[in-house]
């Protein structure tokens, strides 16, 4: 029964050996699953012993089935711990990792119930020797993976992963074929009843153990082996001397890191490890004394190679009884430590380059004292004084001590967090001169004092841009008293849309003074800021801009105007700012307005006297011969035609008003040319035998269709023909022509009467305008002007040609309609193809 | 009190009595110039003239007396418009078969398509020649 024993004996091992990898790995979620699976594994061993020898009071089907489901999750194990090793390595979610685990273990448990995989056990001691061979090359899996994991993980306290040692190896192999219920069942197969062999297997076993837990140092067995194990673990070293620093013994990494064995520094004097201080005294060989304490320095160590590796050095005296006997020294590898110091030394450089490059002058100082502790170049160039000059004076001293600033004392805000603020301040240079400059201050901690950082903006370049102004607005009086005299509102801006010139004639429509304005943002005089501001933009782009905007009085009032603005310049070509003139069109808008309403007023106030008149003088004109006097008639007809004058006149100008103000109402139809030139040309029938004039119309079209207003156009045509019959002589005619352009219906008048005087052309179609330059024919001088806005508001067009004393043909053409245009065209499209 | 002026103007010297000698036009018109030169023209023609110079009245007059044979409207008028007094005439059973012509201003077109559309008859556009005038209203009333 000893092998029973030795089984328990085994399984209690692999749980210390599991425990002490969980320890020594500091609980890492890897340790922890092995030793889990150590116990996973001792349960399977137990379970399986007691399925082949059945125990009194158990069921035997119970632990077959506990050992079968253990057995089957052995891939489960081994896959597990595949995956953590992967999720070392390349990040398998665990998620995943869980999902596929447990399909698998199930599957697997499934198989063995199946009998697809063999089970190497069966209740009564027997063995099928191929569930063995299957168990056993999972178990070396399983087993290989598992501790070449632990080893890495708990040799190595570092990143570096080592490969286990051949041997360790082998143990791993050999600790297989530890007693176990299979190896026993095996033995029992082979050898009949062959203790014997079974504990010699045992034996060789346990001193693989053994072996495999000193020779890995993973159990501490002394605190000097623990001490010796920590530091060989890690980069470090420990040089034992006496207590006149002779070596005596070294351990850890010296060979690593320095390249000595051993052995050949025994008996040498530790100083002359260490490099002596160079020429910039960067390195110190530290005098070693007897009565030394504890010390930690920063050393260079001679490595074998003759070069030299920088290591933290740790001293401490051995006593013994009180008494010195020899030193300890630990050594810690310091190239990362130097390194960081590298990277740290690069990186304040390039801080300090940044501040002493800096094109912004800058300073700092310390906040209690106001003594300067650092200050850049652009500083020095600026205030003209040298390094040493500069750092013998405090912050104070820079100050022009004038009533505005001496209350803003650098520093003087005593909160204690950290602050940063801008004030604009007069400093005194070297020369004597005084500059304004703007102070940007932020508090810092540097080094353990409380300093603050100044950085200086010279505001001298923006005070020349002033001047500029100065120069180019008030200093010239006779500029300022030209730019108040005018009676448009003159407004000049700088860069920032600040007020800089602001005339009379805009004080006065705006009703600020001068000194309100002067230096506010333009927006205030906007009673729509966003409208104002592409003004600025299209300035700048294009040099200048004409706009109507709508701006605001100081009272609120807003009012529209017209502003026109340039870019201004000074002397070197570089853009200051903009002057902008504007006149205030509301009286002009309210001028417009009246003069609508006065004239619909007027002519509808004289019209309604001359609708009585007219009717009047018609009634009486036709009275029988016998109530008039024959001489009188004549005065009759004088009142008729006089009023008839006036009535056209008003007329005429109430068209010309609505056609300005686009209230003129187009009831557009189609119409047929032909029959409405014929009517119109009926209507004047009596004008023209008034005249002696005959009329007769030549259509050419076919009666075309037109979309006009027709009471316009008669009106239109009403007018040529009246000016074509008074101006031809007695006796000749008046010829109307329809023709047929292309998309467009041409109407043309002619007479042969005088002509259009060559320097009468252009005015003909102008308002008031008369050849003759007074209306003996009865004319208003509108009813041109009136025919040609018609025309225009239906997409034609009016023109003339004269030939003096020969003929004079005025023409109008409008378009076809639409449809039948479009038709047309369509037609046209077709044919080519 | 309304003010009333219903006038037989067949008192001029023009002996041509009219077909209609007994028919009635109604005028509404607050310019005593114009209205006066409708009157005597009407009257001329034979018809008995009915003037009013304001819309109040006119529209008194709708209400209560019988309908004429013609009304000649003017379209501003003080209190109560042309148009207005046009569809009280529409509305009131026994005027609305009466014809009706308006007298525009010219510059007020809009007022002819808002009379045309409240039922206006016909309309003549001030300055209005007499004869003109006479024959719209002889046609509406033949």
């Amino acid at each position: 029964m000893i092998y029973h024993y030795i089984s328990i004996a085994y399984t209690v091992i692999s749980l210390v050996l599991a425990t002490t990898l969980v320890v020594r790995s500091k609980h890492g979620v890897l340790s922890r699953f092995y030793a889990f699976c150590v116990v996973m594994l001792a349960l399977f061993g137990a379970s399986v012993y007691v399925s082949v020898h059945p125990v009194e009071g158990i069921p035997h089907w119970l632990p077959e089935r506990i050992a079968q489901f253990l057995y089957a999750l052995l891939p489960f194990f081994f896959l597990h711990f595949m995956l953590i090793f992967l999720r070392k390595t390349i990040l398998v979610r665990s998620t995943t990792s869980i999902i596929a685990i447990y399909t698998t273990g199930m599957a697997s448990f499934v198989l063995v119930l199946l009998g697809l995989i063999p089970v190497p056990f069966e209740a009564g001691s027997s063995i099928r020797i191929s569930g063995y061979i299957y168990y056993l090359v999972w178990m070396s899996i399983y087993f290989s993976i598992g501790m070449a994991l632990s080893y890495a993980m708990v040799g190595n306290f570092g990143e570096k992963r080592s490969k286990p040692k051949r041997t360790f190896r082998f143990l791993l192999v050999l600790m297989l074929i530890l007693p176990t219920p299979f190896t026993l069942s095996l033995f029992n197969a082979i050898t009949p009843r062959g203790d014997g062999w079974y504990v010699v297997a045992a034996l060789i076993a346990l001193t693989g153990m053994v072996y495999l837990v000193f020779s890995h140092r993973v159990v501490m067995t002394t605190p000097y082996q623990a001490v010796r194990t920590a530091v060989a673990l890690m980069n470090d070293f420990i040089i034992r001397t006496d207590s006149h620093f002779r070596i005596q013994s070294v351990e850890g990494a010296i060979g690593s890191l320095l390249g000595y064995s051993p052995a050949e520094l025994q008996g040498r004097p530790l100083g002359d490890l260490i490099k002596k201080r160079d020429a910039n005294g960067h390195y110190t060989a530290h005098p070693f004394s007897e009565t030394m304490t504890d010390t930690s320095f920063d050393a260079r160590l001679l490595a074998s190679s003759g070069l030299s590796v920088p290591i933290v050095l740790s001293v401490t005296p051995f006593r013994v009884a009180e008494k010195i006997v020899g030193f300890i020294a630990v050594g810690r590898d310091g190239r990362d430590r130097e390194r960081a110091d590298t990277a740290r030394f690069k990186q304040e450089k390039m801080f300090r380059s940044l501040f002493e490059e800096n094109s912004t002058p800058m300073w700092l100082y310390d906040r209690e004292a106001y003594a300067f502790l650092a200050v850049n170049r652009a500083a020095l160039t600026l205030y003209g004084y040298s390094i040493s000059e500069f750092l013998s004076m405090d912050v104070r001293d820079l100050l022009v001590r004038d009533g505005a600033t001496t209350a803003e004392e650098p520093g003087k805000a005593d909160d204690p967090g950290h602050f940063s603020e801008t004030l604009e301040q007069k400093h005194r240079k070297r020369d004597g001169s005084v500059i304004t400059i703007s102070v940007t201050r932020r508090e810092l901690e540097f080094g353990g004092h409380r300093t603050i950082l100044e950085m200086v903006d010279d505001l001298t370049e923006q005070r020349r841009i002033e001047r500029a102004w100065t120069d180019l607005v008030t200093a010239n009086e006779f500029a300022r008293s030209i730019i108040n005299s005018s009676s448009d509102m003159i407004i000049a801006v700088d860069m920032q849309r600040r007020i800089t010139e602001f005339n009379k004639a805009a004080q006065r429509t705006f009703g600020y003074t001068r000194d309100e304005v002067i230096g506010q943002q333009v927006d205030i005089l906007y009673a729509e800021p966003e409208r104002g501001r592409p003004v600025h933009e299209s300035v700048i782009r294009d040099g200048q801009a004409s706009i109507q905007v709508i701006n605001r009085r100081k009272s609120g009032e807003v009012f529209p105007s017209i502003l026109s603005a340039s870019a201004l310049h000074d002397t070197t070509g570089a853009m200051i700012g903009i002057m902008g003139t504007s006149q205030d069109i509301s009286y002009r808008q309210e001028l417009d307005r009246m003069k609508s309403e006065f004239i619909s007023i007027v002519s509808h106030e004289i019209r309604t006297p001359l609708t009585s008149l007219l009717a009047s003088l018609e009634i009486l004109s036709e009275a029988p011969e016998d109530q008039i006097a024959p001489d009188l008639r004549p005065l009759l007809a004088i009142a008729a035609e006089s009023s008839d004058v006036l009535m056209r006149l008003v007329n005429d100008i109430l068209d010309m008003e609505k056609l300005e103000t686009g209230k003129m109402v187009f009831r557009n139809e189609t119409v047929h040319v032909g029959s409405m030139v014929k009517g119109s040309i009926t209507t004047m029938q009596p004008l023209g035998r008034k005249h002696g004039v005959s009329l007769f119309l030549d259509d050419r079209t076919g009666d075309r269709a037109i979309e006009v207003d027709p009471d316009r156009i008669q009106q239109v045509l009403h007018n040529l023909l009246s000016n074509a019959i008074k101006f031809s002589p007695a006796g000749d005619c008046v010829t109307v022509r329809i023709s047929d352009l292309s998309g467009s219906v041409r109407i043309e008048v002619t007479d042969h009467g005088p002509g259009i005087p060559e320097e009468f052309r252009p005015r003909v179609f102008e308002k008031f305008s008369q050849a003759d330059g007074n209306t003996k024919k009865g004319g208003t001088g509108l009813g041109l002007q009136i025919c040609k806005r018609i025309v225009e508001r239906l997409n034609g067009s009016i023109g003339f040609e004269s030939l003096p004393d020969e003929r004079t043909t005025f023409f109008v053409e409008l378009p076809e309609r639409q449809d039948e245009y479009a038709e047309k065209k369509e037609q046209a499209n077709e044919q080519p193809q | 009190m309304p003010k009333r002026k219903s006038k037989q103007t067949n008192s001029h010297n023009k002996q041509s009595p009219a077909p209609g000698q007994s028919e009635t036009v109604l005028i509404v018109e607050d310019d005593a110039h114009i209205s006066y030169v409708l009157q005597f023209m009407l009257g001329r023609e034979g018809f008995q003239v009915v003037t009013f110079d304001n819309g109040l009245d006119a529209g008194k007059a709708i209400e209560d007396v019988p309908p004429p044979c013609l009304v000649l409207l003017d379209v501003m008028l003080p209190h109560e418009d042309g148009i207005q007094l046009l569809q009280r005439i529409r509305r009131k059973e026994t005027w609305n078969d009466v014809p009706v012509v308006m007298l525009t201003a010219r510059s007020q077109e809009k007022d002819v398509t808002k009379a045309l559309e409240a039922g206006a008859n016909d309309y003549v556009l001030k300055p209005f020649r007499p004869a003109e005038l006479v024959a719209r209203i002889r046609r509406l009333i033949a």
